[in-house]
C-alpha cells in the first residue's frame, strides 16, 4: 500500500525521522492535556508543522476554554485535527481554523447514513472498528466523501473518567504502576489499562490487524496506533505494509471484522412488535 | 411538573410505568422493541406505547421513548417508519445519541421533541450547541458532569438539562465501553451490555481487580441541582421491580417537593438515604457532581449484594366500612411482624401484624406464598397500590 495514506499516531517522537525514511508522511500527535490512553502526549511546541493533532478526551467546559486559548495562540501550522468530542468542532469553527477536521467519535461511525450526516460538518469521519468487514465495506461504498479507517494497532475497549489504577493501588496500598495488564478469565481476554489525570483507557491487548481493509474505496487515511509496539516493530510494520504484508511476531487478531456482535439475544417474534 | 422540575422514572413495562406515575413521576422513559438499549428486556410494543401515552397524558404527564442504539447499516431499515409510528402514538420525545435518529426525526417533521442521550457523552457547552443546531431540545448530560459543568452548559446553551440522580453507574463514560463486545460478543452500544465492569479481573500478579462503581445517589444535592438549572431528575433502572421504582420515585418525589417548599431537613435526607440504599442492596453515593470519584466510590472485593425480602405486599383494595385491606403477598410475613405501609399519599404507617386472613376469610399465621391474597384489619385508610414492607428504619429515630 502507499504509505502516504497512513495517518500514524506518534508513540515516540524520537523515531519520527526513521518513520519518515520508511515512507510515513502524516503524523498524528496526541495533544498534551487533551488525550487519554497514551503514555506520551505532546505540546504544540513539540509537534512538527503540517501534522495532525489528536484530541480524544471527552472535554469539560474548562478544557474547551483551554483548547480555545491554546489554538488561538498557536503559531504552528496544523494540518488537521482528529477529535471525539463535538465541542472541539465548536472551537475550530469559532476560531475559523483552516484545518482538516476528522471526527473520530469512538465506537460510533457504525453506519453510512450517520457518517454522511457527520460529513456535512467535517472533512472526514473515522469509521468504527467495532463492526465487520462487510459493514465497513458497505459504509465505504456509500459515503459521500472519503473516510478514515483504523487499519492497525491497539484499540480502546473502554474509557473511564475514573482513575482506576490509582484507586486500586490506593485501596491495597501498593506501589503505583501505569500501563498494567488485566485478565478476564471467563472470556480469556486481556486488556492493558493506561491512566492519566483525565481518566483510564482499557486497550484490547491483542494487536488489531486490519490489513484486508487496504483495498477499500473512498479512504482518506488509514490510522495506525502503535502505542505498545517497540520502536523496531514500528519500523518493521511500515516496511511490511509497503508490501501489503503483516509479519510482526506479536499477538494479533482481526477484531470484529469477521465476528459480528450480537444485537439481540433473542429476536422478538414479528407479531409481537 | 412543578416549577419546571421534572422527576423522570424508568419503566420496563406498563405496570411499572403506571406505578411510577402513581408514586410521583412527572415523566417516564421507556424502550420500544426496536432501536433501544436494554435490547433484551421485554420493552413496549407500539400498542403499549400508545396506551402509555394515553394514560400519561390524562394525568398531564409525559412519555419519552429511547431510540438510543448506535445504528449499524442493517439497523437503518425501518427507522423512519418507526419514528412515524412513535409520532402517531403521541410520545413527547425520543432519547437518542446516534445522529441519524436525530436528523431523521427532524427531517420527518415529527411533533415530538428530540433529547440527546447520555450515550453521546456531553460534558461541555460546545457539544451542546452542536446538537442544539441539529434540533435537540434537551441534553441528557454524561454522568461525569460536575456542578460547574452543568451550570455553564445551562448558561451557554439554554437547553433543557436532564441529569441522572439515582441508580447504577457505568465505570466508563456511557457509549465509550465495548468490554461486553470483547468478552461476550454482545454489543454494548446496541443494548447488549453484559456489565463486564462488575466482573472480577486478574492483575498481572494474580491479584483480583474490580473496577465496579458504587451506585449513584444525589440526595444531598437536589437543591443545588435545581438552583443551577437542571430540569429533569432522572432515575436509572428500566429493568427494576415495581417495588424499587415505587420506593425510589416516592423518596425523590418527597425530596423535590420538600426542596421546593424549603422544608427538607438533614434528618429527612439521612432517613431517605437509608431507605434508598436498603432498596437497591448496594451502597450509593454522589459521584462526579462535587468532586472526582476516588477509591471511596468504587467496589474492589467482596461486594455483598444479597437480595432482601423487604417488599411484603401490594395493596389491592381497602374497605372503608370494615377497615379490611386486601393484599397481594410478595414476600413471607407472619403475625407479630412489624411492617409499614407506604404509598403515593402516605409516607409511612407502622403496623404490627395481628391477624391474617386468607382469601376464604380463614385465619392463618403466615403469608408464605408469593401472589397469595390475604386480608388484614388496618385502622388507617389505605389505597390501592400502596405497598407494605418490612419496617427496618424508624423515621422518628432520625429526628
Amino acid at each position: 500500500m502507499k504509505t502516504n495514506k497512513l495517518l500514524y499516531i506518534v508513540k515516540n517522537i524520537n523515531i519520527i525521522s526513521k518513520l519518515k525514511k520508511v515512507g510515513v508522511e502524516n503524523f498524528l500527535f496526541p495533544l498534551k492535556g487533551f488525550c487519554v490512553g497514551f503514555l506520551n502526549t505532546y505540546d504544540l511546541s513539540e509537534i512538527e508543522d503540517d501534522s495532525f493533532i489528536l484530541i480524544n478526551r471527552i472535554l469539560d467546559n474548562e478544557s474547551i476554554d483551554k483548547l480555545e486559548e491554546l489554538l488561538n495562540n498557536n503559531k504552528k501550522k496544523i494540518k488537521g485535527i482528529v477529535y471525539d468530542d463535538f465541542g472541539v468542532l465548536y472551537v475550530i469553527n469559532k476560531l475559523k481554523l483552516d484545518v482538516i477536521t476528522i471526527n473520530y467519535q469512538n465506537h460510533f461511525g457504525t453506519n453510512y447514513k450517520s457518517i454522511n450526516e457527520n460529513l456535512k460538518k467535517n472533512d472526514s469521519v473515522v469509521v468504527s472498528s467495532d463492526i465487520t468487514y462487510d459493514e465497513i465495506k458497505e459504509i465505504t461504498n456509500n459515503v459521500e466523501r472519503p473516510v478514515c479507517i483504523f487499519l492497525m494497532g491497539y484499540l480502546q475497549a473502554m474509557y473511564s473518567r475514573r482513575t482506576l489504577l490509582k484507586n486500586y493501588y490506593d485501596e491495597f496500598d501498593l506501589t503505583y504502576e501505569n500501563s498494567k495488564e488485566i485478565y478476564e478469565s471467563i472470556s480469556n481476554n486481556k486488556f492493558i489499562m493506561v491512566e492519566n489525570e483525565y481518566g483510564t483507557v482499557g486497550y484490547q491487548k491483542s494487536f488489531y490487524n486490519g490489513i484486508e481493509l487496504i483495498d477499500l474505496n473512498n479512504i482518506l487515511y488509514y490510522i495506525i496506533n502503535p502505542v505498545f509496539l517497540s520502536d523496531d516493530d514500528e519500523i518493521k510494520l511500515i516496511e511490511d505494509l509497503k508490501n501489503n504484508e503483516f509479519n510482526l511476531n506479536i499477538d494479533s487478531d482481526t477484531g470484529f471484522l469477521h465476528k459480528s456482535t450480537i444485537y439481540k439475544l433473542k429476536e422478538v417474534p414479528k407479531n409481537e412488535k | 411538573m412543578k416549577s419546571n422540575v421534572e422527576l423522570l422514572a424508568p419503566a420496563g413495562d406498563l405496570e411499572r410505568l403506571k406505578m411510577a406515575y402513581l408514586y410521583g413521576a412527572d415523566a417516564c422513559y421507556i424502550g420500544g422493541r426496536e432501536f433501544s438499549l436494554r435490547a433484551n428486556a421485554k420493552n413496549f410494543s407500539i400498542e403499549e406505547i400508545k396506551e402509555a401515552c394515553e394514560f400519561a397524558h390524562k394525568l398531564n404527564k409525559k412519555v419519552y421513548v429511547t431510540v438510543n442504539i448506535v445504528f449499524h447499516n442493517a439497523n437503518l431499515e425501518g427507522l423512519e417508519e418507526y419514528l412515524k409510528k412513535l409520532d402517531d402514538c403521541g410520545i413527547d420525545a425520543i432519547i437518542a445519541s446516534d445522529v441519524i435518529a436525530l436528523t431523521t426525526a427532524k427531517k420527518l417533521g415529527v411533533k415530538f421533541e428530540t433529547h440527546l442521550s447520555t450515550q453521546a457523552s456531553t460534558l461541555n457547552y460546545g457539544q451542546g450547541l452542536y446538537y442544539k443546531d441539529l434540533g435537540v431540545t434537551r441534553l441528557v448530560l454524561a454522568r461525569e458532569a460536575s456542578k460547574e459543568d452543568i451550570k455553564r452548559i445551562k448558561e451557554e446553551t439554554n437547553l433543557e438539562l436532564e441529569c441522572f440522580i439515582h441508580g447504577a453507574m457505568c465505570t466508563s463514560i456511557s457509549g465509550k465501553c465495548i468490554l461486553s463486545n470483547y468478552c461476550t460478543n454482545r454489543d454494548s452500544n446496541r443494548g447488549g451490555c453484559a456489565q463486564i465492569c462488575r466482573w472480577i479481573f486478574d492483575m498481572e500478579n494474580n491479584h483480583p481487580y474490580s473496577i465496579t462503581p458504587k451506585d449513584l445517589n444525589m440526595v444531598p444535592f437536589i437543591k443545588e441541582m435545581i438552583d443551577i438549572g437542571v430540569n429533569s431528575f432522572k432515575v436509572e433502572g428500566r429493568m427494576r421491580s415495581i417495588y424499587y421504582i415505587a420506593t425510589v420515585i416516592n423518596v425523590y418525589r418527597r425530596i423535590i417537593d420538600k426542596v421546593l417548599s424549603n422544608t427538607l431537613t438533614d434528618s429527612d435526607c439521612k432517613y431517605y438515604l437509608d431507605i434508598l440504599n436498603r432498596c437497591a442492596n448496594r451502597d450509593s453515593t454522589p459521584q462526579f457532581f462535587d468532586k472526582l470519584p476516588t477509591k471511596e466510590e468504587q467496589y474492589f472485593l467482596g461486594r455483598d449484594e444479597v437480595s432482601n425480602q423487604d417488599f411484603l405486599g401490594l395493596v389491592l383494595d381497602y374497605d372503608e366500612d370494615t377497615h379490611i385491606v386486601t393484599i397481594e403477598e410478595r414476600n413471607y410475613f407472619k403475625t407479630g411482624d412489624v411492617v409499614e405501609f407506604f404509598g403515593p399519599n402516605l409516607e409511612t404507617y407502622t403496623y404490627e401484624v395481628n391477624k391474617i386472613y386468607d382469601e376464604n376469610d380463614e385465619i392463618i399465621d403466615v403469608a408464605r406464598h408469593p401472589r397469595m391474597i390475604v386480608k388484614m384489619k388496618v385502622d388507617i385508610k389505605l389505597q390501592k397500590y400502596d405497598m407494605m414492607r418490612l419496617k427496618v428504619f424508624d423515621k422518628g429515630n432520625y429526628l
